[in-house]
Formats: C-alpha cells, sequence, structure tokens
C-alpha cells in the first residue's frame, strides 16, 4: 500500500533505551510504520577529550584514550601510540609487537562476542547475550592477569608494552583460542541458523559498495558489501605481516552479512592470536623510551582497523610533551552518520536491526 | 496468633537492626589478578618512617646498569652530605680505579637513571670524579695513607696484564691477603687505559697515581716481561692465574690498497703517541669507524698537526657506539664527521696513500639487534684526498700462546670462553676478565670482571661455594639529604680552540656547590620509601595526588609532610605506580571502592538528605554536615547515635559482627 | 597490497594545475596547503580524474594555530591505495571555507564537528549545527583561546606564535 500516508508520527527513541548502546538519543519520523525521517542526536558523552590531550602527557593520554572506546580499549591505545611512534621513529621490539597483537585480536573477540550478544538480544534472542558474556569474561580475566585491569588496561606504551605478561597469560590465552572455534560453533547455532534470526536480517538494509564508500563506513558493515578491505592487510601495522590470516568478504551487504563477517572474524583473530603464541620471540617488550616521551615536531597520521572500523588518530606535536592537537577519527562517529539514509524508508521493527550493525559506542562518538 | 508475633517480631528485628548490605568484600579475592590495580599505597615516607634501614633487596637501575655493580645511590647519598671520603671508600668496595673511571666511563648507569624520566639524568660520573679528586689531593697532601696490607694468605696468583682488569683482581686479592704479582709487556702499566685512551681525557699522571695506589698495597709489578707459557707460572710456585691480557689486535678493513704506507692500525697510532714513538705524522687523516676509539684517534691526530680530519662511519649519528658528548667534542674541534659512508678502496701512488675511494650508504631494514643495516646506493661513489688512513673498527685478544693450553678460546671473535659471573675458563686454577673474554669493551666491565675474578679466586683457594661467594651484597644505603628539582649542572671544559694543540685535560671537574646540588637530585630508586619528588603527582591524568614535601627545620633530610590521593578522581591507570622511582606507591589489591564503615556512608546520605533551599538557606559547606537537622532526618525509624566518637566506635564493632557472620 | 603513497607526479601535476598550491610532505603524507577558493575545484578533481579517484575522505579535522585555523583533509582512494593529504588555512576573522559534503556525503558530520568545536563555517553544507556541544553553548570549545577555569596557557597565549609550532609557510592568499 505505498499510497497510503497518515500523519507522520514523531517517536523519540532515546537517549536511554537499552537498544541504543548508550546515550543515543534518535529522533524519528514515522509514517504509519514506515521510517521517513531519522535525526541522530549525538553528544551527551562528549567529554572533551581531544581537548583534555591537549593538556595531558603522551603517556596520560593513553590512560584517557582507553576511555573512548570502552569496548576495545587496546585498540584505542594503538590507534594512540602509532602516529607518536611513527613521528619519533622507534623500533619497537618484536616481542613487543607480537604481544599488542595478541591484546589486539583478543580485544577483537572481546568486542564481537559483545556485538554478538548485544545483536542477538536486539532482535529478541536473550540467550546468546549470557552465552557470549561468559566468554568474554574470560577475555577481561586475560586482560586484568597480563594488564591489571579489565576495561581500562593502559598497556601500551610508546616504545612497546608496560611489563612482559605471565606464564599463566600466554597459556590461558592459549586454552582460550583453542576453546573458542568450539564455543563459536555453539553459538551459530542460536543465531546463525536461527529461522527468526535469519528471516529478520538477510536482505534487510541492502547496502551498495559505492554507497557505502560515500558514506564513509568502514569495519565490517563496509566488507558485507563485498569490499575486501581490512587495514591488517591492505596497510599492515605493527606485526600482522608475520601472519597468515583471511578476510572475511559479504556478498549481499545486509544485516546479515555484517553479521557474520563479525564471527568470522572472530575465528581469524583467534588463528592470529594462536601463531603470535608459537612463534612468540623472546627479548624486550619495550624499546628504550622515556615515560614521558615528546616527539619532535610535526604530525601524523595514522590508522588501525578496529572491530568498529577505522581508527585513526591525527597528532599535531610542537616538540613539547603534550600533543598540540589530537584527533581521532572515530568509527563509531563516522557509521553512525550512515544511519538516517540507511534507516529511511525501513519499517521501524527493522530500526534496530539496521542500526545494530553498526554497532557504535557512544563513547567513542562523542568522545 | 503467635506467628503474627513471631512476624512482628522479625519485623521490628529488621527495622532497628543495623546495616548489614553494602558491605563488600575488601579483601584479596582468590581470582583475582596479582597485577590488579587496586586502591594506591605508599609504602613508606620519608620524614614520618624510620627510614634508616632500606628494605628492598632490588637493585637500582644505575647499580644494575653498572658492569661492576658499584653502589651509586649510596655514594651519591654520601657526596650530597659532604662525606666526600666515605663516598670513595664505598665506591673502592667495587672499583678501585675511580680517578680513571671518573675521566673515561662511559656511564652505562646514567643512561638508565630513573630520573632522566623526568629531565635529564644524574650526573652520576661526575660526582664520582668529584670526589675522586678530593680523595686525592688529600692523598698528594699526605692526609691519607696508603698501608701495605699484611698478606695473611699463602697463595700466590700471577696476574697477567697491568690493565684494568689485571689491577682490580690484583687490588682485591691484596686486600684479601694473597700475594699478587702482575707481568706486563709494555714498558708501562695500565693497559688500554694507558696507550688507547689520550693523554687529553685521561692524564698519564692520574693514571700513574691510581696504579701507585693499588701497587702501594704490596702487589709486585713486573713491566716489560712478557708470558708465552702458562705452566711455566705454575711452576714458579703460582696457584692460579689470572689472565687480563686485553684485546690488542687491531681486525683488519678487508679492502683493496691495505698494505700501502700510510694505513695504520687507529690503536697502533694512539700507542705510538702514548709511548711517544717515532712515526710518521699525517696532514690528512680518514678515521674510519664510529666508536669511541675512532673519535679518540681522531682528536689525538687533531693534536698531532693534521690539517683535515675525517671520521668515516657508515651508519647515521643515531646507531653511532660512540658516547654522544665525545661527538660533540670531536665537532668543536673541527674534525669533520661523514655518515652513511663506507670506504671501498684505498688508492695509493709509489706505493703510498693518496686518497680513499668511500660509497655513500642508506640506512635499510633492521638487522637482529635492531639496528637499521647500511645499505650501498649505487653510483655514488667520492674521493677522498687523504695521506693516513686509521682503521678503528674493532680489535680482538692476542692469545696465540694460549694454544697449547687447555684454555678454550671462542673461535668466532678469538676471545676465551668464561663464566661471565665467576671468571672461570676451562683450565681449572686460570682465570679471565676484561676484553680478553668480552672483546673490546668499556674499562668499567674489565674492571667488574677483575673484582668478580679476585672472588672467585678467594673462594676457590677457601673452598667454599663460589656461587655462593657472588651472591652476598649489602643493599646501598638511600639519599638522605634534601631533594633538590634543579636541572643537571654542566661540566666545566676547555674551550675547543685552546685545547687542539696540547694535550691538557679537557673535563676541569665539577665544583663543590654544583656537586651538592647534583647529588641532590638523586631520587634514591628502589628504596620503598616516599621522598616527596612529586613525580606521581606530575604524572596523575585526573590531578587526584596531592603531595606536600619539605625540609625537616634543619634544611638537611627529606622530609614528605602528605601525600593524599582523591579516591574520587582517581582512575586507576596506574602510570603513578610505574612513574614512581623509589616503587613506594604500589597499588593494593582491594577492588571494591565500597568504605568498610556504614558511618562513613552515613555522611555522606546526610548530606545527600538535604534538600537545595536549604543548602542554599545555610550556606551549606562540607563543614556543617552533622548539624541537628539532618541527624534528625536521617535518625527517623534508626538507633540514636549520641555522638562521633560512639558512632564510629559501635560501627567498628558492628563491621566485626557482620564479617563473623558473613563467614 | 600494502598502500602506498601518492606518486610525486601526480601530486606535481595538482601543483601545476593549482599554482598557489603548496607542497609539504609529513611522514608518508604528501600534503597540499590549498587555497580555500581551489578547494573545492580540485577535490572534484581528484574523485572523479581516473589517475586520482579518492573515492574516500577518511578525516576532516581543524586545527587551530592562533594566528589560522587550518581545515585537515585525509583522502584515500581505494580503487588505487594511494592516499593524500589537503589543508585549507582560513584567518580567524573570516573562517569561511566551501563544504566538500557534495562530494563525499561523510564530510557533513566532520564538517558539522569543525563547526562546533573551531567556529569553522562550512559554506554550502545542508544542515550546519552543533553536533556534540550542546545548541546554547557558548563558543567554540577546541579553540586554542578558549577560556579554561584557572588555565595559565590561556593566559599566556598571545606568547606562542605560529612559528613556535613550525609552520612558517605564507598564508596563501
Amino acid at each position: 500500500m505505498p499510497d497510503l500516508r497518515t500523519e507522520t508520527l514523531r517517536v523519540n527513541f532515546g537517549p536511554q533505551h537499552p537498544s541504543t548502546h548508550g546515550v543515543l538519543y534518535l529522533i524519528v519520523d514515522l509514517d504509519g510504520e514506515i521510517i521517513v525521517n531519522v535525526e541522530p542526536v549525538i553528544g551527551y558523552l562528549h567529554r572533551g577529550m581531544e581537548k583534555i590531550f591537549e593538556f595531558r602527557n603522551y603517556s596520560q593520554c593513553i590512560a584517557i584514550m582507553d576511555r573512548s572506546d570502552y569496548m576495545s580499549a587496546f585498540f584505542n591505545e594503538m590507534a594512540f601510540i602509532y602516529p607518536v611512534e611513527e613521528l619519533m621513529e622507534v623500533d619497537v621490539p618484536k616481542r613487543g609487537e607480537y604481544l599488542r597483537v595478541i591484546m589486539m585480536e583478543l580485544n577483537r573477540i572481546a568486542s564481537h562476542l559483545l556485538f554478538y550478544g548485544a545483536y542477538g538480544m536486539d532482535l529478541g534472542a536473550v540467550t546468546p547475550f549470557l552465552y557470549c558474556w561468559r566468554e568474554r569474561e574470560k577475555v577481561m580475566d586475560l586482560f586484568e592477569i597480563a594488564a591489571g585491569y579489565r576495561l581500562h588496561p593502559n598497556y601500551f606504551r610508546v616504545g612497546g608494552v608496560k611489563e612482559d605478561v605471565t606464564d599463566e597469560f600466554l597459556e590461558g590465552t592459549m586454552q582460550f583460542v583453542k576453546e573458542l572455534p568450539t564455543w563459536l560453533e555453539e553459538y551459530e547455532t542460536l543465531l546463525s541458523y536461527n529461522e527468526i534470526f535469519n528471516l529478520r536480517t538477510r536482505n534487510v538494509g541492502k547496502m551498495t559498495k559505492e554507497w557505502a564508500i560515500n558514506l564513509g563506513v568502514t569495519g565490517p558493515v563496509l566488507r558485507a558489501t563485498g569490499i575486501r578491505w581490512d587495514l591488517r592487510k591492505t596497510d599492515p601495522y605493527s606485526a600482522y605481516d608475520d601472519f597468515d590470516f583471511d578476510i572475511p568478504v559479504g556478498t549481499h551487504g545486509d544485516c546479515f552479512d555484517a553479521y557474520r563477517i563479525r564471527v568470522l572474524e572472530m575465528l581469524q583473530s583467534a588463528r592470529i592470536i594462536e601463531q603470535a603464541l608459537n612463534n612468540l620471540p623472546g627479548g624486550p617488550v619495550r624499546a628504550k623510551t622515556k615515560l614521558n616521551v615528546s616527539p619532535p615536531k610535526g604530525e601524523a597520521y595514522a590508522r588501525i582497523e578496529s572491530p568498529r572500523g577505522e581508527l585513526a588518530c591525527y597528532i599535531v606535536s610542537d616538540g613539547t610533551q603534550k600533543p598540540y592537537r589530537a584527533k581521532v577519527r572515530a568509527p563509531s562517529f563516522v557509521n553512525l552518520m550512515a544511519v538516517p539514509p540507511l534507516l529511511k524508508g525501513h519499517l521501524i521493527a527493522d530500526a534496530i536491526a539496521l542500526f545494530g550493525i553498526f554497532e557504535p559506542v557512544m563513547g567513542e562518538v562523542d568522545r | 496468633m503467635l506467628g503474627i508475633f513471631k512476624g512482628m517480631g522479625v519485623t521490628f528485628k529488621n527495622v532497628f537492626r543495623r546495616s548489614v548490605t553494602l558491605q563488600y568484600p575488601t579483601e584479596k579475592r582468590d581470582d583475582i589478578a596479582d597485577r590488579f590495580r587496586g586502591e594506591l599505597k605508599l609504602h613508606r615516607m620519608m620524614g614520618v618512617d624510620d627510614v634508616d634501614r632500606v628494605e628492598t633487596r632490588k637493585m637500582p637501575p644505575c647499580m644494575a646498569a653498572c658492569p661492576s655493580n658499584m653502589k651509586i645511590r649510596e655514594y651519591v647519598g654520601l657526596i650530597s652530605e659532604g662525606k666526600y671520603i666515605e663516598a670513595v671508600q664505598v665506591m673502592k668496595e667495587d672499583n678501585p680505579l675511580i680517578l680513571v673511571c671518573g675521566r673515561v666511563c662511559p656511564h652505562p648507569c646514567e643512561e638508565n637513571c630513573r630520573r632522566g624520566d623526568k629531565d635529564e639524568s644524574v650526573a652520576i660520573n661526575n660526582l664520582k670524579r668529584f670526589a675522586a679528586d678530593y680523595d686525592f689531593r688529600l692523598y698528594k697532601e699526605g692526609k691519607i695513607k696508603i698501608e701495605e696490607t699484611e698478606k695473611t694468605k699463602s697463595q700466590k696468583v700471577a696476574i697477567v696484564g697491568a690493565g684494568p682488569a689485571g689491577l682490580t683482581c690484583a687490588y682485591y686479592l691484596a686486600q684479601m691477603g694473597y700475594q699478587t704479582t702482575i707481568f706486563e709487556r709494555l714498558p708501562v702499566a695500565g693497559g688500554m687505559l694507558r696507550v688507547g685512551i689520550p693523554a687529553y681525557r685521561l692524564p698519564y699522571d692520574i693514571l700513574q697515581a691510581e696504579v701507585d695506589q693499588i701497587l702501594a698495597l704490596g702487589v709486585e709489578l713486573k713491566l716489560n716481561t712478557s708470558i708465552d707459557n702458562l705452566d711455566d707460572l705454575f711452576k714458579d710456585g703460582f696457584d692460579a692465574v689470572f689472565l687480563g691480557v686485553g684485546a690488542h689486535r687491531p681486525i683488519k678493513l678487508g679492502i683493496e690498497g691495505e698494505d700501502l704506507e700510510g694505513v695504520v692500525p687507529g690503536e697502533g697510532f694512539l700507542a705510538d703517541v702514548a709511548l711517544e714513538k717515532e712515526y710518521k705524522k699525517g696532514k690528512n687523516v680518514a678515521v674510519i669507524g664510529g666508536g669511541n676509539t675512532a673519535i679518540d684517534c681522531a682528536r689525538v691526530s687533531v693534536r698531532e698537526g693534521a690539517d683535515n680530519v675525517y671520521i668515516l662511519y657508515r651508519r647515521s649519528l643515531q646507531e653511532m657506539p660512540a658516547h654522544e658528548v665525545e661527538v660533540e667534542d670531536a665537532l668543536a674541534e673541527g674534525i669533520d664527521i661523514q655518515y652513511l659512508v663506507s670506504p671501498t678502496k684505498i688508492i695509493g701512488k709509489d706505493g703510498k696513500v693518496v686518497g680513499i675511494e668511500c660509497l655513500r650508504n642508506e640506512l635499510g631494514e633492521k638487522d637482529a639487534q635492531g639496528r637499521r643495516r647500511p645499505v650501498p646506493v649505487e653510483g655514488s661513489e667520492f674521493i677522498l684526498e687523504v695521506d693516513t688512513i686509521m682503521s678503528a673498527i674493532s680489535r680482538v685478544p692476542e692469545i696465540d700462546w694460549l694454544e697449547p693450553t687447555e684454555v678454550e678460546v671462542h673461535t668466532k671473535w678469538g676471545t676465551i670462553e668464561t663464566d661471565p659471573l665467576t671468571g672461570e675458563t676451562s683450565m681449572p686454577n686460570v682465570y679471565a676478565a676484561g676484553d680478553v673474554s668480552l672483546g673490546a669493551d668499556i674499562a668499567i666491565a674489565a674492571i667488574g670482571g677483575g673484582k668478580r675474578a679476585a672472588i672467585t679466586i678467594d673462594a676457590a683457594f677457601r673452598g667454599i661455594d663460589v656461587k655462593e661467594a657472588h651472591r652476598r651484597g649489602t643493599i646501598p644505603a638511600m639519599v638522605k639529604a634534601e631533594y633538590l628539582d634543579e636541572s643537571r649542572g654542566k661540566m666545566p671544559k676547555l674551550p675547543g680552540s685552546k685545547r687542539k694543540s696540547n694535550y691538557d685535560e679537557v673535563d676541569l671537574g665539577l665544583p663543590k656547590e654544583q656537586a651538592l646540588i647534583d647529588a641532590k637530585r638523586c631520587l634514591s630508586c628502589e628504596t620503598n620509601t616516599c621522598i616527596g619528588c612529586n613525580i606521581c603527582a606530575e604524572s596523575c591524568p585526573s590531578e587526584a595526588i596531592k603531595i606536600v614535601a619539605g625540609q625537616v627545620q634543619t634544611g638537611e633530610r627529606r622530609k614528605v609532610e602528605s601525600w593524599d590521593l582523591d579516591i574520587g578522581r582517581c582512575i586507576f591507570c596506574g602510570i603513578c605506580v610505574e612513574a614512581c622511582p623509589t616503587r613506594t606507591l604500589h597499588h593494593t589489591l582491594k577492588y571494591e571502592l565500597a568504605e568498610r564503615h556504614v558511618a562513613d556512608f552515613i555522611k555522606d546520605k546526610e548530606y545527600l538528605l538535604r534538600s537545595a533551599d536549604l543548602i542554599e538557606q545555610e550556606g551549606w559547606t562540607d563543614k556543617h554536615k552533622h548539624i541537628p537537622s539532618a541527624q534528625k532526618l536521617w535518625d527517623s525509624g534508626r538507633p540514636k547515635v549520641k555522638d562521633d566518637a560512639l558512632k564510629k566506635e559501635e560501627s567498628d564493632k558492628e563491621y566485626t559482627t557482620d564479617s563473623s557472620l558473613r563467614e | 597490497m600494502a598502500t602506498s603513497e601518492i606518486t610525486l607526479e601526480l601530486v606535481d601535476r595538482l601543483v601545476e594545475k593549482f599554482p598557489e598550491t603548496v607542497k609539504n610532505k609529513y611522514l608518508d603524507w604528501h600534503t597540499l596547503i590549498v587555497r580555500r577558493e581551489d578547494i573545492v575545484e580540485l577535490c572534484e578533481m581528484l574523485k572523479s580524474d581516473g589517475e586520482f579517484e579518492f573515492n574516500f575522505l577518511t578525516d576532516l579535522s581543524g586545527v587551530d594555530y592562533l594566528e589560522y585555523m587550518e581545515v585537515v583533509y585525509h583522502l584515500y582512494s581505494y580503487e588505487l591505495q594511494h592516499k593524500l593529504c589537503l589543508k585549507v588555512r582560513v584567518k580567524p576573522d573570516d573562517l569561511l571555507v566551501p563544504s566538500v559534503t557534495s562530494l563525499w556525503s561523510t564530510a557533513d558530520w566532520h564538517e558539522r564537528e569543525a563547526y562546533d568545536l573551531f567556529g569553522i563555517v562550512f559554506e554550502g553544507h545542508p544542515n550546519l549545527k552543533r553536533i556534540l556541544c550542546a545548541e546554547d553553548f557558548p563558543g567554540h570549545a577546541f579553540r586554542k583561546d578558549f577560556p579554561l577555569e584557572n588555565d595559565e596557557e590561556y593566559l599566556l597565549r598571545d606568547e606562542k606564535t605560529a612559528e613556535d609550532y613550525g609552520i612558517s609557510e605564507d598564508l596563501p592568499s
């Protein structure tokens, strides 16, 4: 009944709503059940993080950067440190790089597990959330063993990592990555082969490559449209060159592809971790850098692949111990931009499914 | 009916029972990680706790970096209190050549100094030289005397080579009461210190004075004596032999035209100058290499009257092993250092050098040690017109004479295989240390090796466990004088123009006032005692730490008045703990920030129960927390609390009973 | 298939076409300082020309150098896998920069953010209003001269010039 129009109804969605993964406020205009217009209102978590950086040492910035995307703190640290290391031309020891890779990939698994649970719950499947949370807890325990904290590890340093890991961590990680495929298989029976889930995600929110690129969408959603694009492969940083792994790519560009890519990425992450653990080199974990570094004058822009997309940091240094300007290119922020055009014309019931695949973390959106 | 009363009883009990909720477990859980960043605590504070005894056994970073493990924290502390003679005594426990080391040591300790994280490292070496010079002045004036030690032990030790390793070994053995004899091939004592280091860095009289001080202990020195058979030494009645012959054979460049006249080994040149031998002086000199020897060769050439001196190094300044200060000094004397240059061919005419052909490099991939490998640039050849070429790339030991014995030699480097801790070789009663076992290395490494070999020899003679003998050692005391936030003092130097033509010492030594300031900059690392350096507060990203530090009224000892953490601001990032040089700041495993006492909640709740207009009306501040109106609001339905003291006491009691209930 | 820098020949071609442009390089990013009049034309060329094909605007950030404000564009090409950085400098009294939202939709929120935090006005933006700060927020928070509580930097701000930060190229007029 395309001709039937009713008076548009304005629905306020959020800022406090369990499905918005934080404090996001969507003003949704509805025509019956069809979404006519969406306007996201963000900034509820705006802490002026980039301004705070200008008054903090680089070492302190790392601790604050942890709080940006609180679901994948290691990526934040790496994104901030990477341009600083580029500026200072630090040679990070191999063991340090490998430990970083292990930490980041564990974090990617933790983050994707969270997505897995939360996305299922968005669509009404409560059970997977409880299961994936169990696995995520194991990763968090590993972080606590290595870094001392679960969500905000503050573990990476300019020139390497804070301290070497213990055998307990290495054994625990090995056991975890060995077990993970079995768990994932079990989980997939809960969602991937669930008929309701399939009906609600397949062919919903189809995106084309050009559309996604034009809107700056990155990460699993971009790969779902069929672009083989992962900075770990295409612009390798840290020690990703040394590992053998695949990039899962979708074909339809719909919600299901974006979801499934994440599941497959977890397996690839486990593969990387296993390789890193088997070939973990000896030696120091940190180059001889001071705690308070002062990079030379200049600017650097470096990008890494976070679980949500391309996470980059643009740092302008004036030669002091504090950055002159540090801008974070947050993938959640850019991906959220694609929500209004994507939601238009869809049913209100699909809004959550469409919104959920971008998995925005509001800490990162608002910074 | 009874049930109703019973039910009422329960209700009343619940109403009048004190709160037992909000009692989070605050002790260590079984599954909590050891690295968990819990609430911050200080171990000890200066001026508050008793700090005369240092409890931690962890080495401070400077001491750990020193190959001879000198007790740097202790002697810097003594210098800061003006006790220079005591400081020298502490130094001599680990290093008998302090006058020498104070001048030539490349001080790995300073590279690891934690003060360097804040601004610049403590001037450890300058301080050592200052105290040693002070002691030496008194010695010259006759105020300090060195007496021959009593030879209480019957064993005799032969020491081959009067270099730093041999002299050190002899010094400690003599102090332990052994008879020692040093055999030296050259007509002078000192080894590489004498023939490898130019006089402007280490004046000969200083070295000689140091050697004399060691000989005064009753050590016998035989100059111009070559040893060519170990068995002869044992036949002569020696019970043990220490090999400290050093590494004197230069490595060849391995390029075309090396046999031409005018190509000299750098060490040979330095030795010739040091021993005042005849040699052909060059006008245009190229030195190949990037180590300290290369810089020395170039600087000596300038003093010997060369017009143009070049240093050719195949990597860039960053990778250069020579010490930064040395490079600066060389540049000040007008030496042309060319980076990223490799010599390819020496050009000769009539059997003499006329030039050197070189190739420019660029830096490529990293090698195993993380140094970037130089890659030659095609077609970048150029010719440098020189008449003298010195190679100062490296040197190896001359130990062919050991071949018939059982002493094992590492074939690749030509060094003697030794146990790095004890200095034992593969042959019993033969010990070795210094360059002969390490390859070309710094003086303090040889001194450390000599010291450890002396301990081993003593342990072997007395029949005690060798490894056990190395384990003892006292903990260096901490620095107690007031802490200063000043910047590092500069070493006064002769101006560049004045030093080109002579061998006067370039570094002039710190003045006394500056030495006191520099010593007080020490952070007293790894003592587990807060000295009030403020580094934790400076490193806190959320400004949660407030520290008040001052001096005790005499103005001499460090004192921390207070150290406060605003737990509400703390984000548990752990940067302060990482930055704390004394490691007194540490995380506890307390993982919940819940208060231990219900009383602490009551205070906040009272405050929260105030309405906004009341606050405005009464000028509500923190101080007014306990005014009665608030109490009334809170106490409705609660047992009356008479006064604060009683409340505290009761809540203490309550806490204990509660915890017993929980268990 | 690692990403490469854009070749120098291509950069030179751009400089030829837009002679007022200043060429620069920061690490592996070729950087062009472009006149603001040229930015849209240049971006159109960068997007549509087969030799550039910059179809992805990675990042757009504002930087305050006190003497001038800078808008930094980080461009990327998925097809040719090269990258380029563009900069537009405007004086603080005339903060008008043409918007590139018509070329890359992703510029939308980036430009709103730069407007919100730096007060840079993007001409032609369809919906230029504050994004992170509240609508009634006074001033622009990320400017270097934005007053902070008890902030010494603010009091001493006149003592720092752009030259202190290593930027000495003349402003493109």
